[in-house]
């Protein structure tokens, strides 16, 4: 097999570059993390919202993926092996910090009905019609505020449905969710987020 | 339509009109249902929001980092040339520059024993009669020893016709060639995986 030249990379499918980086050719390496460093990168900063750490993550995902490259099967889409990895490593490191996020379905942490109720954020649906007044130059910002404040999971969901257009199978398959799950969190996470940008703007 | 709530969407129903694959069913109720046509159209906003939202730039320099954090992938077993120490050099040298003197001074005195045979003869018959003595005595000690050894009758019986001689060298050399392989066999080092 030679090895291919810069101009001939981008033209392989993400299976075919893996296997010249399972044969350890470096520019094999590369190209997967040219191809996936700003996705990763995105998915684990709207997890974390602290850029260093969130490069510190990406960086951590990568080795993981490239370290463990020979254990790669092909009959699954490196995308999703990757991004599988990425969001378990925003997980975990949350868990770790214990990071608190605001959540309208009450705290994650709560252990009962009415702890959950009491910690609920009680927002009216009349609100949600203010979204349209939200005009397209902060629109981005308060998105993006408003995605960090979702419960972790929703937030997975959330980017990786609506920002990278992944399938809700293949979303199931990557976060080890039944299907019915990750629709109810995009639903749930859509909601919360009207609400959200609604409040903001109020 | 939900069947909590006949009159409105289900999520799925949402969702389906958010990739316009809804059924006709569900189009006809939005366009009779302001509350519902409300709902869609601030869902599909957020989701034609989210969609141009951008990737976020890795600082520069981040590829390097991940290489070098990278676990160094074991190299292809590639058999390396061998380069002899100084050491072994200089005393391979010392070898070849003695056995070259000796091979000389061998092949000089044969010269010089050609051109002068008579002297040749002269100066080494005392030597060679001398070393032959010797050679004869060294000769007639082993044997001597040998036969007054416990083993040298049994030897000498094996050995009484032609057809014993055989069977007995033919047993020795048999003996001989399992003692080989047997040294050898323990003296090949294992397979490191041994298969497992």
């Amino acid at each position: 097999m030679t090895n291919p030249t810069p101009v001939e990379w981008g033209a392989l499918s993400d299976q075919e570059v893996v296997r010249h980086a399972a044969r350890g050719r470096e520019a094999a390496y590369r190209e997967l993390i040219r191809r996936y460093q700003r996705p990763v990168f995105s998915l684990i900063y709207r997890m974390v919202r602290d850029r260093e750490l969130a490069e510190d993550l990406a960086q951590e995902t990568f080795i993981k993926v490239l370290n463990a490259i020979d254990s790669y099967r092909p009959e699954y889409k490196f995308s999703s092996w990757i991004f599988k990895i990425a969001n378990n490593t925003a997980i975990d490191q949350l868990r770790r910090r214990a990071l608190n996020t605001l959540s309208l379905d009450g705290s994650p942490h709560a252990e009962n009905a009415e702890a959950i109720e009491s910690t609920r954020l009680q927002i009216g649906d009349t609100r949600e019609s203010q979204l349209d007044e939200v005009t397209s130059k902060e629109l981005g910002s308060q998105i993006e505020a408003a995605i960090s404040q979702l419960r972790p999971e929703y937030r997975s969901c959330i980017v990786l449905r609506h920002i990278d257009g992944r399938p809700y199978e293949e979303i199931a398959a990557m976060l080890d969710l039944p299907l019915g799950t990750v629709k109810t969190y995009i639903h749930r996470a859509r909601n919360e987020l009207r609400i959200l940008l609604s409040e903001t703007k109020e | 339509m939900n069947p909590h709530d006949p009159k409105h969407l289900t999520a799925d129903e949402l969702d389906a009109l958010l990739t316009d694959s809804s059924s006709q069913l569900v189009a006809s109720h939005i366009a009779t249902c302001p509350a519902c046509a409300a709902m869609v159209e601030r869902d599909g906003k957020l989701v034609a929001m989210l969609a141009v939202l951008p990737y976020f730039d890795v600082s520069a320099g981040f590829s390097d980092r991940v290489m070098r954090g990278l676990a160094p992938r074991q190299a292809p077993v590639v058999a390396a040339p061998v380069i002899a120490s100084p050491r072994v050099v200089a005393a391979r040298r010392r070898a070849i520059g003695t056995l070259l003197l000796a091979g000389g001074g061998v092949a000089a005195g044969f010269a010089w024993a050609t051109a002068h045979p008579a002297d040749a003869l002269r100066w080494s018959a005392p030597a060679l009669q001398d070393t032959g003595h010797a050679l004869w005595l060294s000769l007639q000690t082993v044997v001597a020893n040998a036969t007054e050894q416990p083993w040298f009758s049994s030897v000498q019986d094996a050995m009484a016709t032609p057809a014993r001689a055989l069977f007995a060298l033919a047993a020795a050399a048999g003996a001989y060639a399992v003692a080989l392989v047997g040294l050898r066999r323990l003296m090949t080092e294992p397979a490191t995986d041994a298969g497992w």
